[in-house]
């Protein structure tokens, strides 16, 4: 087996499996006291705003400018806020680790698989615990708090099992999202949680509580909804929000896809790393939409290594790094058969 | 007697919400893929240690939350897209596409019934219970991941004394929360009401008369006229179900449209060589059969085997059933599938 090749069918399920987020205001004080804290319900903002995105020909053309200027931009969209009197937003969700990175959860080929297996049974053993590191530190630096983060006064994150008698506390701004590594006892300990979930000794269970002081009734942020198709003149700004909590429908939310994406963003391995400082989330080509970047599309993608690494003549080549990367999108999951087209 | 082995509260995120012709809930298939899922990780005729199998599974909703919005009052819903597309060689350049999808959360409650029944200790009772428990947080439910699980818990009952407790005990985990109930009869009454008229296209009316949300116009005649134009006004009412009850229109199986294919004759498939079976017929192309079904609050539950859905395959047909009540006519299996013989 000189050269192995991708499957025609192939994917891996998610490993990292966060529920949605939940939204709640309340006062930084209540901390640790449940009642305190109500759903953030949205509404509906519709503003008479001003144009502010004009074409080349209109500004060469001052009189169609000037018209133009006049008319009124009407917007009308969903919005989210703490209650007045409150400073604080709780963002709840649960995240499940799930056992099982060996194996691919459909594989047509029978050779690739065991030898997938073998390859990947014996990283989970020993090298595991890096990546379970990075993980950990990802909840500690409450980087899926994403816009909320930004400014907040203070930031502080619990996150509890039913194995631990105490929440284990975290201060976010104590771990800069520069980095992804730590030597925090709690971050190790809670590292060494999700690694036992990896392995399949313990069901991983967390729940984490991220409360970010954002000032006096101050605007959230739950994740934008994707609305294909939208009709000129009519809601144009879609929030997701989630029915149902305490009682309470259209409660704002944030995608458990987006919370994810935080929590794998600990890809500084990418070539370009000592340039931009910032570690990526895992994607098979690096790629970074925010900044219209594909960092590893340079044979150091996902396939490539994944195949050298399979590969018995090839394997050595490969860095810890690159390992690391692989086992990384594998946790990530997704759809890798190479078919015809 | 018989055996029922309860997952409680089981809440799923983002699950499939489309099934054939119908979006709300998964489909009965799903649930039961599930079960065997289960069943060959338990059954020792799979990879398992106990000497039983999952063969059906009851349905019960606790709570569903469909992914959907509504661009304005009276819209049409519309499903939440996200772009979590699958990542090709191809999309290295390009931005991927963005695949529609419909989900939902829900929480729902299985009962799943044990072909035999165990013979079991209460500390090995206890050992099935986490066992099944940490199996199903690794596993899918209808394509959602499990984030978590009320209880599991196995009952058994050895008389009918026993079987009503157990039936509280079950309803008791399982409250509050609507049961999903086979009404193919429905369906089946329907069409011959409507093939009287109109033979042809019977089975697919009967099945819209369910699934659509119809309205008919009353003309109001004006004074000193007696036929009706144009301008005339109507008056118009909903039209009700032909059946009391929460009725709803489900995905019921697959009917296959082409001769069952070996793994020689289709390329790419994910079957694992099986030394001892080489004929086996691997593939068979299939569409989705359609059928009606009531969701039925859990209180009114008397017998659970006749809530327990299990796959019945006869010839082309491969379709999820509950049993037949004693009443009705014993093919079952195939006056369902006459019904729905024109329906595509």
């Amino acid at each position: 087996m000189s050269t192995i090749k991708l499957p025609s069918v192939l994917a891996f399920d998610r490993k990292l499996e966060p529920s949605d987020g939940i939204m709640f205001s309340g006062d930084w004080q209540d901390i640790g006291n449940d009642k305190k804290w109500q759903p953030i319900e949205l509404f509906e903002r519709r503003n008479r705003a001003v144009k502010s995105n004009f074409t080349q020909e209109v500004l060469e053309d001052e009189e169609a400018l000037q018209k133009q200027i006049a008319e009124a931009n009407l917007s009308w969209g969903d919005d989210g806020s703490l209650n007045h009197g409150q400073d604080t937003l709780r963002l709840s969700f649960s995240l499940r680790v799930v056992a099982g990175i060996q194996n691919p959860t459909v594989c047509n080929n029978v050779e690739f698989e065991s030898r997938f297996n073998e390859v990947i049974a014996g990283y989970v053993q020993d090298d595991l615990q890096e990546l379970a590191a990075r993980y950990a530190y990802n909840i500690a630096n409450g980087r899926f708090l994403w816009r909320n983060r930004v400014n907040a006064q203070q930031l502080k994150i619990l996150v509890g099992t039913s194995e631990l008698s105490n929440k284990l506390k975290f201060n976010a701004y104590d771990f800069p999202l520069s980095g992804t590594t730590t030597n925090d006892k709690d971050v190790a300990q809670l590292a060494q949680l999700i690694l036992a979930g990896f392995k399949g000794e313990k069901n991983t269970v967390l729940k984490v509580e991220a409360f970010a002081q954002l000032g006096d009734a101050q605007r959230v942020w739950p994740s934008q909804e994707m609305v294909l198709n939208s009709a000129k003149g009519e809601k144009s700004r879609h929030l997701f929000s989630l029915n149902g909590v305490q009682g309470k429908d259209n409660v704002a939310a944030m995608h458990c896809e987006k919370i994810g994406n935080a929590l794998r963003t600990i890809d500084d391995w990418y070539p370009k790393f000592e340039q931009t400082n910032k570690p990526i989330a895992i994607e098979a080509y690096g790629s970074v939409t925010q900044r219209g970047v594909a960092y590893r599309s340079t044979r150091n993608d996902f396939k490539t290594l994944l195949l050298k690494w399979l590969s018995s003549e090839t394997s050595s080549q490969l860095t810890e790094q690159d390992k690391h990367f692989v086992v990384a999108m594998l946790i990530r999951g997704g759809v890798f058969g190479e078919g015809e087209s | 007697m018989s055996q029922y082995l309860v997952l409680s509260k089981i809440e799923v995120q983002n699950a499939n919400a489309i099934a054939g012709f119908t979006w709300g809930f998964p489909a009965i298939t799903q649930f039961l893929g599930f079960t065997h899922a289960l069943s060959r990780k338990i059954s020792v005729n799979y990879q398992g240690t106990y000497n039983t199998e999952f063969v059906g599974c009851m349905v019960i909703s606790n709570k569903v939350s469909n992914k959907v919005y509504q661009p304005k009052p009276y819209a049409d819903f519309e499903f939440l897209q996200s772009k979590n597309p699958p990542v090709l060689a191809k999309h290295k350049a390009t931005s991927p596409p963005i695949i529609e999808e419909g989900k939902l959360n829900a929480t729902v409650s299985l009962v799943l019934e044990l072909s035999d029944p165990l013979l079991l200790t209460t500390d090995q009772v206890t050992e099935l219970e986490n066992k099944v428990k940490a199996m199903c947080l690794n596993m899918r439910i209808a394509g959602g991941s499990v984030l978590s699980i009320g209880q599991v818990k196995l009952f058994r009952a050895n008389n009918s004394q026993d079987e009503s407790k157990q039936l509280s005990h079950i309803k008791r985990l399982c409250m509050p929360g609507f049961v999903l109930k086979d009404q193919s009869e429905y369906l089946k009454k329907q069409t011959e009401k409507i093939a009287v008229e109109n033979n042809e296209s019977a089975p697919l009316a009967a099945w819209l008369d369910f699934s659509a949300l119809k309205v008919t116009a009353t003309p109001e005649l004006a004074e000193g006229q007696t036929l009706t134009n144009d301008q005339t006004d109507a008056t118009w009412q909903y039209l009700k179900k032909p059946f009391d009850g929460y009725l709803v229109p489900i995905m019921a199986g697959y009917k296959a449209i082409a001769q069952p294919l070996t793994k020689e004759e289709v390329i790419g498939l994910r079957v694992k060589p099986d030394p001892e079976d080489q004929d086996i017929k691997a593939v068979n192309f299939v569409e989705a059969v359609h059928s009606v079904a009531e969701w039925l609050s859990m209180h009114k539950v008397t017998r659970l085997s006749e809530y327990i859905w299990r796959y019945n395959q006869d010839g082309e047909w491969y379709l999820c059933q509950q049993e037949s009540k004693p009443s009705s006519d014993n093919n079952e299996p195939s006056t369902n599938t006459d019904l729905i013989n024109n329906l595509f």
